[in-house]
Parts: C-alpha cells; sequence; structure tokens
C-alpha cells in the first residue's frame, strides 16, 4: 500500500457475480484493492475463493452471458475498465495488461509453432513487418532464458517440456512490455525445480520493467518468497492484506494464521497438523455474519450475526474481523 | 523388514528396437514394519511406476520385491491374491479412484465380498466400522462419490484400502489434489491410524514438506535411481547428493528458502535417453569430467544413509 503516486490500479468495492441454473451466485464480493507501478501482490486462497474470477475480472474476461460484474470499479490508469468498449478492452489487453495461465500446455496452441505464435502477438497490435516480427520474437525467447531460440520459435509446443512452454507464455506476455501482468497460478503444474527458475524469472521480468504483478497462486510459501504485499481470500472476499514479510511472523486474520499451520513446513516434523474443520462453505451460501465464522476457532455470537468490514490495522494491514 | 526392494528394474519398450522408457533403474529399499518411508521427486522420476510394481499392477523387468520375508515377484495368481490382502493403495486422484456408479457402501463392502470376508451382517458392521475410522458418519454409507467433497472422497479411498486390515499401505500422492486445509486434515489422519492399526506405508509426494512430516526414512529419486536414502533427519540435516541440495533448497519459504538457494538449470533428461555417466550429472553445478563418464556407486555415509555421487 503505497499512498505517494496514483496507484495502477484500484479495484473499489467490486462484486462479482455469475448466473447459473440455481439462480446468481456471488463469487467476489466487496474487493478493494490497489496496487502501484512494479509491485508484486499475492493473491493466495484455496480452490473456489474467487481469486481466478477476480483476475479474469479485471482482465475483462468474464464469460459473455453468464458473468457480471454486479458494483464497483476497476479503474487502470485513472480509466474504470468495466466501461471500456469490447474494442478498447482489446487494445488494453496484451499491450497494457496481459495473463499467464496455469496450464501452459493449453493455453498455447497445438498447431502453431511458438514462433509464429510470439509474432501473432505483434501483428494484433499493428506491426507487419514479419522479418523484425520473427527477430522480436526469437530476442524475447532468449530473454526469458530459452537457450537455442531460433531453433525453438521454430518448434511446437508439444516439443517443449512444462517450464518451457511456461517460459513461451512469459515471454508472450511481456513482448508488449505491459504495465501489468496477471500470474495465474503460474508454477503449480511445474516442479519444483523448474518453479523456482520461473519464479526468478517472474521477479527478473517485473523489477527490469517496472511492471506490476497480480500473482495468484494457493501456495503460501511461494507467495511469501516473492510478493511484496499479500491479500488473502476466503469464499468470494478479501479476508486480510498484508506485507509478505508480516504474512508468517504475525498473520491478523483466524483464517489466514490456521492456513498457515495447516502447512507441514521443513522443520517442523513431530508436530502435529493443525487443521480446519469444514469445508469452505459454497460461494452462493449466504452466511449470515463473517464468511468464516463456521468454521472459526474465535468465533463468538458477533461474529455469526454481523458481517465484519475490511479494516486498516495498521499501516498496510488490512483485516476482516471483529476480533482483530 | 516388512517390504524389500532390491535393485529393481522397469523398463517400458517403445517402438523400434531396443528402445525403452527406463522408469525405474535397479531401485532398493526397505522398510520396517510401523514405519513410513518416503519416496520423493519430481516428475517423470519413477516413484509412480515404483508404487506400482510394488501392489503388482506392472511386472518388474528385473529385480526382486520381498513382502514379509517372501519373494513376490514370482507369485502365482493365488498366492498374488493373498498378498493384495495385505498390501493395498491410495491413488492421487480422488475424483478418478472411485466408480462414480457404485455407493460408498458398495466400494467397502466389494473387498470384503471379493475375500469372502465375514457373514452380510458382519461385513454391513464393518463399513459402519470404516467410516468410523476415516471420520466420516456411517450414514454416508447409501451416498455416491459425486455428493462428497475432495477430502472426503480421499477418506473413503482410505477407508477401501483399509476394509481387509492391509499391513502395507502404498499412498501415491495422497494429498496432492487436496486444498491445504484439507490436506492436514488428511495427513493427521494417516498418521492417527498408522499409529491405532499398526500399518506401514509407503509414501510417495514431491512435496518435501509433506515428506518430512510423515516419512521416518526417504529416498530422494532422479531418473528412477534414488540417488539419496536416509532417515528423515540424514535428509533434511546432512544431505549429501548435490539434487537433495537443490530440490531442498527449491522449495520456497517465507524470507527465502533453506540455505543458499540452488537454481538449477535445464529440465530433467527423458528416461528414454538418459545422459551418460551420472544421470544427474547435466544440471548438477558441481559436476566434473567423471561425472559425465561413469554411473557412480552407492556410498555408505553411515548406517542408516547413503548417496550415489562421484563427489562425495
Amino acid at each position: 500500500m503505497k499512498n505517494n503516486a496514483a496507484p495502477l490500479l484500484e479495484i473499489k468495492d467490486l462484486s462479482v457475480s455469475f448466473r447459473t441454473e440455481s439462480g446468481r451466485v456471488s463469487v467476489v464480493r466487496d474487493v478493494n484493492l490497489t496496487l502501484a507501478a512494479g509491485e508484486i501482490i499475492g493473491l493466495v486462497g484455496e480452490s473456489g475463493s474467487g481469486k481466478s474470477v477476480l483476475s479474469f475480472a479485471v482482465m475483462g474476461l468474464l464469460p459473455p452471458g453468464s458473468g457480471f460484474i454486479d458494483s464497483g470499479e476497476i479503474l487502470f490508469a485513472g480509466r474504470n475498465l468495466p466501461a471500456l468498449s469490447r474494442r478498447e478492452m482489446s487494445g488494453v489487453r496484451g499491450r497494457e495488461i496481459s495473463m499467464i495461465f496455469q496450464e501452459p500446455m493449453t493455453s498455447l496452441n497445438p498447431v502453431y509453432s511458438i514462433g509464429a505464435q510470439l509474432d501473432e502477438v505483434f501483428v494484433n497490435h499493428g506491426d507487419r513487418d514479419r522479418k523484425a516480427n520473427r527477430k522480436r520474437s526469437i530476442k524475447l525467447l532468449e530473454r526469458v532464458g530459452i537457450p537455442r531460440a531460433a531453433e525453438i520459435a521454430r518448434s511446437y509446443p508439444h516439443q517443449l517440456s512444462g517450464g518451457m512452454r511456461q517460459r513461451v507464455m512469459i515471454a508472450m506476455a511481456m513482448a508488449l512490455s505491459p504495465k501489468l501482468l496477471i500470474a495465474d497460478e503460474p508454477t503449480t503444474a511445474l516442479d519444483v525445480t523448474i518453479q523456482a527458475q520461473i519464479l526468478r524469472l517472474i521477479e527478473q521480468m517485473a523489477r527490469e520493467n517496472g511492471t506490476a504483478v497480480i500473482f495468484i497462486s494457493h501456495n503460501l510459501g511461494v507467495i511469501a518468497q516473492l510478493c511484496d504485499v499479500v491479500a488473502v481470500m476466503y469464499s468470494s472476499q478479501i479476508v486480510e492484506i498484508t506485507g509478505a514479510e508480516r504474512l508468517y511472523q504475525s498473520p491478523a486474520h483466524p483464517y489466514t494464521k490456521s492456513l498457515l499451520e495447516c502447512v507441514p513446513q521443513i522443520g517442523m516434523s513431530g508436530k502435529r497438523l493443525n487443521s480446519i474443520e469444514g469445508t469452505v462453505p459454497h460461494p452462493g451460501d449466504e452466511i449470515s455474519g463473517c464468511r468464516f465464522a463456521p468454521r472459526c476457532g474465535e468465533a463468538e455470537g458477533r461474529c455469526r450475526e454481523q458481517a465484519p468490514e475490511l479494516r486498516r490495522l495498521a499501516e498496510g494491514v488490512c483485516c476482516r474481523c471483529w476480533k482483530r | 523388514m516388512l517390504l524389500e526392494v532390491n535393485e529393481l528394474v522397469k523398463h517400458f519398450p517403445l517402438p523400434g528396437r531396443n528402445r525403452f522408457v527406463r522408469a525405474v533403474n535397479g531401485v532398493s529399499f526397505a522398510a520396517a514394519p510401523g514405519q513410513t518411508f518416503g519416496l520423493v521427486g519430481e516428475s517423470g522420476c519413477g516413484k509412480s511406476t515404483l508404487a506400482r510394481l510394488i501392489v503388482r499392477l506392472y511386472r518388474e523387468t528385473a529385480g526382486t520385491i520381498r513382502f514379509g520375508g517372501r519373494d513376490i515377484t514370482a507369485l502365482g495368481r493365488r498366492g498374488l491374491k493373498e498378498f493384495r490382502r495385505q498390501a493395498q493403495m491410495v491413488f492421487q486422484d480422488p475424483y478418478a479412484s472411485l466408480n462414480p456408479r457404485m455407493t460408498v457402501r458398495s466400494t467397502l463392502i466389494d473387498p470384503l465380498r471379493v475375500y469372502r470376508v465375514g457373514t452380510a451382517r458382519e461385513r454391513e458392521k464393518r463399513v459402519a466400522e470404516l467410516l468410523g475410522l476415516v471420520g466420516l458418519d456411517e450414514r454416508y454409507g447409501p451416498r455416491y462419490p459425486h455428493e462428497f467433497s475432495g477430502g472426503q472422497r480421499q477418506r473413503i479411498g482410505i477407508a477401501r484400502a483399509l476394509a481387509l486390515n492391509p499391513r502395507l499401505i502404498v499412498l501415491d500422492e495422497p494429498v496432492s489434489a487436496l486444498d491445504v486445509s484439507v490436506q492436514a486434515q488428511i495427513l493427521n489422519l494417516l498418521v492417527d491410524l498408522r499409529e491405532r492399526l499398526g500399518l506401514t506405508y509407503l509414501f510417495i509426494s514431491h512435496d518435501l514438506g509433506v515428506v518430512e512430516y510423515m516419512c521416518d526414512h526417504i529416498g530422494v529419486m532422479y531418473l528412477g535411481c534414488i540417488v539419496e536414502k536416509g532417515t528423515r533427519e540424514d535428509i533434511f540435516q546432512k544431505r549429501r547428493h548435490p539434487y537433495t541440495q537443490a530440490l531442498l533448497s527449491a522449495v520456497p519459504a517465507p524470507g527465502g528458502a533453506v540455505g543458499e538457494q540452488i537454481i538449477l538449470g535445464g529440465d530433467p533428461p527423458s528416461p528414454a535417453d538418459p545422459p551418460a555417466g551420472c544421470y544427474f550429472s547435466p544440471r548438477c553445478p558441481q559436476a566434473e569430467d567423471i561425472c559425465r563418464r561413469e554411473k557412480p556407486p552407492l556410498k555408505t555415509l553411515s548406517a542408516t544413509h547413503t548417496a550415489a555421487c562421484h563427489l562425495i
């Protein structure tokens, strides 16, 4: 939370819902988030917490006809993204905001060569010189640490390993030097040694280009290592925003605390793991009071009756809990 | 030792002459009763193939597997059936490993029926008992898998593995598909069951934190071989093999990794075309000429600790 300059991205009271057979389901509720240029923010939460939907909303990629922004604003460099026309939004995507996904296999087109898919980024944004485009593509591949880049540009996705494919995705996302990169679980499908390479690469790209990053993950260790700021999501809400180093030392929200105690850390064998009883509520469940109260060890009467707001506890720390 | 694996090899043939995927390349280890032996390694290192060899879902290319002192690689149909009563498996994906058309009750009763255990009434009683053991309500019997969450399904998979009172359970990435809060519930359950029922586990995972939490002895696999093997302390505190060191340092942790982070270049080589010498040499930051020429011997570092590296 840097307050000095105008933030690059400011999400204000954002709520998103999906139309389903059983009615409207709220999947993102009252999210407030700000991100400065060059900052890396981690969005952490378990499956179904709404972290991916939030990023799709920012990208303007909610499924048309079924996903809706009910209220709120997404201000990006001064413009409210949901208010842009489809055409204006496609100008923003790729050039100003780009995204990488979890599954590098399904995100690349299997019938085009790597080079062709990279070239396309430039073509779509108006550069038609084929030779120059290919040169730029090869240079990009080199920058993300792909050996024999010219040769790899001629190969097809299936010929590359998962780690290499994710590097290609990063190259594609960074092609037009966007101001914001959204990375949705980019290392979840990868082995730890490859994950370490990719994390270092994302960090390096962000620092070199001054790109802000929203890094989505369910892995607290990854988030703590890479990010400056962490937002913890639970059941479609942000329950805590805090500094990455503070996340482990002094987590504020009871959910964050329990979540940290659930993860076996190297060096703590022998101690019994904490577990959070019960399961994450369905996003559509209307819960009076705090959405974590049914599973919270500290919950009292008020927690079950009144929904807490996200409140500022200290410099850089916000928490949605009555007891803090 | 309840389970002794000796120089186990599994090669899968590929089209063309003399081409094989060398999934498991001479693996040896032993698991004592009541203990958990962990196998850790990245995808493609052969850990799942090894699990399947041990429960006899695959036939080995060479080597022996002894269970309770008997070689089980030579078992016929009858012997195999008896062996499987004592050795069961829990799979990674709780969505794919339960039959969607069978109720929980019939999933749990099936093994009892196959092995003709008890009367109809006793079997029903056993189902209720099994559900209780894994922390599920006994009224869940008539329900179908789709009515359960991932964590509950994994409990059903564990109950099924326990149905016949086995001595050994092979757990192949049993918590990898689960959210962390649920993962902790399942790991605690597995620890309790091991103590209550005196079980022996072979626990396979790519998650080092989970392996440290669960396992007494650990083997680190790379490209079909165990490169380092020892007690939990040997592996986590006194690790010697450069791969084990890199693997541990790659685990993201708050405020940086454990010790100096070693970032390995490149990807693991293909098990169809392994490199000459030490299989880890192309990525090893310390590799010397001998590493690229000769396969390293297994060196004994202490009574419990071995590693295969020229430079140790």
